[in-house]
């Protein structure tokens, strides 16, 4: 089922096929739809696979540089209070280049829903190396698998995000396995904004068949061992 | 003939640079000179893909040019694509629907472009016969099965009988249907569920297939989803009806429904 907010003639998506950001955003969309929000939101985009979105809602979005869109948007509400703002963004423009506005505002506790799409690479640009690529990983940039001792352990965002942000502020980690669960703690997330509490920040596990290589059972089979090593869960929630 | 530049546009993966690269060498082996190049671009994931050839007497400088002098359209969608590069005395090749000719020869849908090299071998001033043999030449290079080789002859020789007496229509670029890739939606029911796929939507990624619990689904190669590969088909006899297929689909192509 299509969202509402989605825009008909946008479809089928630029993304490639067996993305893992068609799923998420259709939880977004129908997240949208059900707290009514297209009207005063606005979606955030980075540099990356994430700005692919920039024409499927009926909901304004802005183009960012990369790692910016974090702090373009807690800009946008401190602007415009009464809007609702969602900061699109994935694992290299969040962790790599954007990690110091992205904890920055996590400590500001900006009244902002940042959605970090993590699939372990950089995608756009042909399947890089990124922070949170798994040890012994085969990527365009480190073709004899991840070593460790050079490049550090996997990047646990939410993890250290939780330290640096108070009681108020919202975060979790899902995959998109199982995208009820995705939409769920979207919704909660933008709730969280809404009801003026604090910051929030949802990372979700995706899938990236084109630069993995894989089918669709491989895509999976990849995509669980990427679940052992970021356990899934919500790590601060405040109900 | 001084210079002739020929315009090859089409869907991506329809075979359209291959048809380029055939007529690049049997031009060069018929004495002439020529150059072919390919647009570059996004067309492995969908879009209209362009060849640039031209075939000349006299030494080539430059490899693209505004206006054709044969343009060959091969897909609705490439009407809109070609605008800019014809005039009055742009010689027009419309093979939309020829596809369909190929059933009654028995021919796979995949040698469409050998097809349209067969039509388009009339209308060039080269010996039919150095085309046949680059043509073998390159798809025995490929490593692919004899049969499909002479398939693709097989498809060359048919285009080129159809070449000699071509309907008046495909020389006009009037197309009345959508030349957006809109397809019919496909719908398998019973009396307790429903269920439905968008075939211009779906990207055959194939996680419904692996998901669906019931192994209820499959590929069905008959019908091309976005970029031609197969779509997914419901064996509507195993579907439970749980809709699992529909949330994981990226592209929001399937619909499930249950009837109370």
């Amino acid at each position: 089922m299509i969202p509402k907010c989605f825009k008909k003639e946008s479809l089928p998506t630029y993304f490639c096929p067996g993305c893992g950001y068609g799923i998420i955003l259709k939880a977004l969309g129908n997240v949208i739809d059900r707290l009514e929000i297209s009207q005063r939101s606005v979606i955030g985009l980075d540099i990356g696979c994430s700005l692919l979105a920039w024409d499927l809602f009926k909901v304004d979005t802005i183009q960012t540089h990369h790692g910016r869109t974090t702090p373009v948007m807690a800009g946008f509400k401190f602007a415009k209070p009464e809007s609702v703002v969602l900061a699109l963004t994935g694992d290299g423009g969040g962790y790599a280049i954007g990690l110091q506005a992205l904890l920055h505002s996590a400590h500001r506790n900006d009244l902002i829903t940042v959605i970090l799409v993590n699939n372990t690479l950089y995608g756009m640009t042909g399947g890089q190396m990124a922070p949170t690529t798994l040890p012994k990983e085969i990527t365009e940039t480190t073709p004899s698998g991840r070593n460790t001792k050079k490049t550090g352990l996997p990047f646990l965002g939410p993890e250290i995000i939780k330290i640096l942000t108070n009681k108020h502020a919202y975060i979790a980690r899902a995959s998109i396995r199982n995208p009820l669960k995705v939409e769920e703690y979207i919704e909660k997330a933008i709730k969280n904004q809404i009801h003026g509490k604090g910051f929030s920040f949802v990372e979700i596990l995706s899938v990236c068949p084109i630069n993995w290589k894989t089918d669709a059972k491989e895509t999976f089979d990849f995509l669980e061992k990427i679940e052992q090593a970021y356990p899934s869960g919500e790590l601060k929630s405040n109900e | 003939m001084n210079n002739l530049k020929v315009l090859l546009s089409g869907e991506g993966g329809q075979g359209v640079q291959a048809i380029g690269q055939i007529l690049n060498e049997a031009a060069t082996k018929n004495g002439f000179e020529s150059i072919y190049l390919p647009n570059f671009g996004v067309e492995q994931r969908g879009g209209v893909s362009l060849a640039y050839v031209q075939i000349s007497r006299s030494p080539l400088t430059y490899p693209k040019f505004k206006i054709a002098d044969l343009l060959i359209v091969l897909c609705p969608r490439s009407i809109l694509r070609v605008k800019n590069y014809y005039n009055g005395r742009t010689k027009i090749l419309n093979l939309i629907g020829f596809e369909e000719k190929l059933k009654e020869h028995e021919l796979s849908y995949r040698t469409f472009n050998m097809l349209a090299l067969g039509i388009i071998s009339e209308f060039l001033p080269l010996e039919k016969e150095i085309i046949i043999e680059t043509l073998v030449k390159k798809f025995q290079a490929k490593k692919i099965l004899p049969e499909l080789v002479s398939q693709n002859k097989k498809a060359f020789l048919v285009g080129r009988v159809m070449g000699m007496r071509l309907p008046s229509r495909t020389h006009s670029l009037d197309y009345k249907g959508d030349t957006k890739n809109k397809r019919d939606k496909i719908t398998f029911e019973d009396d307790k569920k429903h269920w439905q796929i968008n075939p211009g939507h779906c990207k055959s990624c194939g996680i419904c297939v692996y998901r669906c619990p019931s192994k209820a689904l499959s590929f069905n190669p008959k019908i091309g989803g976005v970029y031609g590969m197969p779509t997914s088909t419901c064996d509507i006899k195993r579907c439970i009806g749980c809709g699992l297929c529909e949330r994981v689909c990226p592209e929001g192509a399937i619909e499930v429904k249950k009837k109370k």
